[in-house]
């Protein structure tokens, strides 16, 4: 698979938070987004991802544009910024609920999903009473639980602990490994310079260097 | 059972709730009437008794109406304008709550930002037609309230509107009571395009405010400028100042139950269905931009 973002320009009403990015992202590699806050790398991953559409510019999966309104991004899932679910249901109830809307995997899945992200112990907690790390934690079960082909995570390792960050780092590897393509975006550089193929620095919603 | 009743529930209370008003407020109605023809009936025992000997000439013509023409019997518009204008007079106020209380569904899913789950699982149009579904899933309730209510009134009264003519007790003229099937269907039509009316109103609201108590206020509030704009704005100033006409009784977005007098059945539904093609107008234009929509859901709390 290929992803592929052409001359990526984005406004919010007269301010450009991007401009003309052009990347291209590969099966089987991690790519990291680093840069300070407000230098565009959310808006660029949420544009990756399907949740914002271009100002100016394509984002093409395997060379094929997609009109959003009738059509999804193909096996694309995303963790972005504060995890959000339906309070008055359980955890595991919460990932019932979006598998439920593909159909893709049963409870078999979803426990697997808990488990990379030590919440199994926690998966009938009601949301509502769940810690910041455990939402974090939750967050993350939504994206890995149907092995999606491409992975966006935003900041993923907020408010994890140290365990818990080892289980998920080991499993982005094991994933990367299996042809996946992980975009990771991170404001501290430590976090995933061991791990990625390619970081891309960001500033004032620009690619201004990367290794 | 124990699913459907945990989806239900509520408005299955509502709706029993209801029910049980509407019997309450229509044997109330009924035992007065029994009260009133019993009244009259020992009148008449008494005037069959008393009226040779009487010298009140005005007592002895009241006998004597009332010997000569039989008591028509209690006619379906009498008992339904007797309900809508005094005892269940508040189902016209509460109208706007019985059809968007059931949907708060729709605002927890706003609130709990699902969209940014279920976007990159399911399109934009998916979502919109899940989210529209429940939303409208008890778009029903008002004319299924409004069907109670002309159920208990047919039971107890006849369709004979003679009562209705001779003592001028019904709020609807002649020309509507001589056909209780229109007038019924009419009556239930009003009520439905009420409801999506209603419904659209909060769906509006609820584009900005994903807080169901806030978005509730303020349905309330936009319900309420909206009546103030026709009966201030336009009957007022436009229709009685200008054209000299009670264009105001067209306009009864606040007693869907009373379907005014004033005005042909298909005047009344005209406006009810304009009134919903404007509201779906605004709904369409509030929904249809999928960027804009994800960024509101990010940003409301």
């Amino acid at each position: 698979m290929k992803i592929e973002l052409k001359n990526i320009e984005k406004s919010f009403k007269k301010e450009k938070v991007l401009k003309e990015v052009n990347l291209t992202f590969h099966s089987g590699n991690l790519y990291a987004f680093i840069g300070p806050n407000g230098s565009g790398k959310t808006v660029l991953l949420k544009l990756i991802c399907g949740l914002y559409v271009p100002s100016k510019g394509q984002v093409l999966y395997d060379d094929k544009e997609y009109n959003l309104m009738t059509q999804i991004f193909p096996n694309v899932r995303a963790l972005i910024e504060k995890p959000c679910f339906f309070p008055n249901l359980t955890g595991f109830e919460n990932l019932q609920l979006l598998a439920k809307l593909q159909n893709k995997i049963g409870s078999k899945e979803i426990l697997k999903a808990l488990e990379i992200v030590n919440l199994i112990e926690e998966k009938d907690k009601k949301f509502a009473h769940y810690s910041l790390g455990m939402k974090q934690k939750l967050g993350l079960a939504q994206v890995f639980m149907e092995s999606p082909q491409v992975m966006v995570l935003d900041e993923p390792f907020n408010g994890l602990d140290d365990e818990s960050v080892k289980k998920v780092l080991q499993y982005l590897i094991e994933e990367k490994e299996n042809g996946k393509i992980i975009l990771v975006s991170s404001h501290i550089v430590n976090d995933l310079e061991a791990l990625a193929e390619k970081i891309y620095y960001f500033k004032e919603g620009q690619v201004i260097e990367q290794s | 059972m124990k699913t459907f009743l945990k989806k239900h529930g509520f408005v299955l209370i509502l709706f029993f709730i209801l029910t049980w008003a509407i019997y309450n407020g229509s044997q109330i109605f009924v035992k007065q009437m029994d009260r009133n023809e019993k009244k009259t009936a020992q009148i008449l025992a008494d005037c069959k008794k008393n009226m040779s000997e009487s010298e009140d000439l005005n007592y002895k013509k009241m006998c004597e109406n009332l010997i000569n023409n039989n008591l028509p019997d209690l006619d379906f518009f009498t008992m339904l304008t007797n309900l809508v204008v005094f005892e269940l007079r508040y189902l016209n106020f509460i109208a706007l709550f019985i059809v968007v209380l059931p949907s708060m569904k729709v605002a927890k899913l706003l609130k709990s930002k699902y969209i940014l789950h279920s976007a990159t699982r399911e399109s934009y149009c998916s979502f919109l037609i899940t989210f529209f579904k429940k939303a409208y899933q008890y778009v029903f309730i008002l004319p299924c309230v409004g069907g109670i209510l002309l159920f208990f009134c047919a039971i107890h009264t006849t369709f004979d509107p003679t009562y209705a003519l001779q003592y001028q007790s019904s709020i609807w003229e002649a020309s509507r009571i001589l056909h209780p099937v229109f007038f019924i269907l009419g009556y239930l039509l009003n009520l439905f395009l009420y409801s999506i009316f209603y419904l659209n109103l909060f769906l509006i609201v609820l584009r900005k405010k994903h807080n169901l108590i806030v978005a509730l206020l303020l349905t309330v509030l936009l319900f309420l400028g909206i009546e103030l704009f026709f009966e201030v704005g336009l009957n007022t100033f436009i229709g009685q100042m200008l054209f000299k006409s009670e264009i105001g009784y067209l306009f009864n977005i606040m007693s869907p139950f009373t379907f005014s007098n004033q005005f042909h059945v298909s005047a009344l539904l005209s406006f009810s269905l304009f009134m919903v093609l404007l509201s779906s107008y605004f709904v369409y234009k509030m929904y249809h931009h999928r960027e804009k929509f994800i960024m509101d859901c990010e940003k409301n709390n």
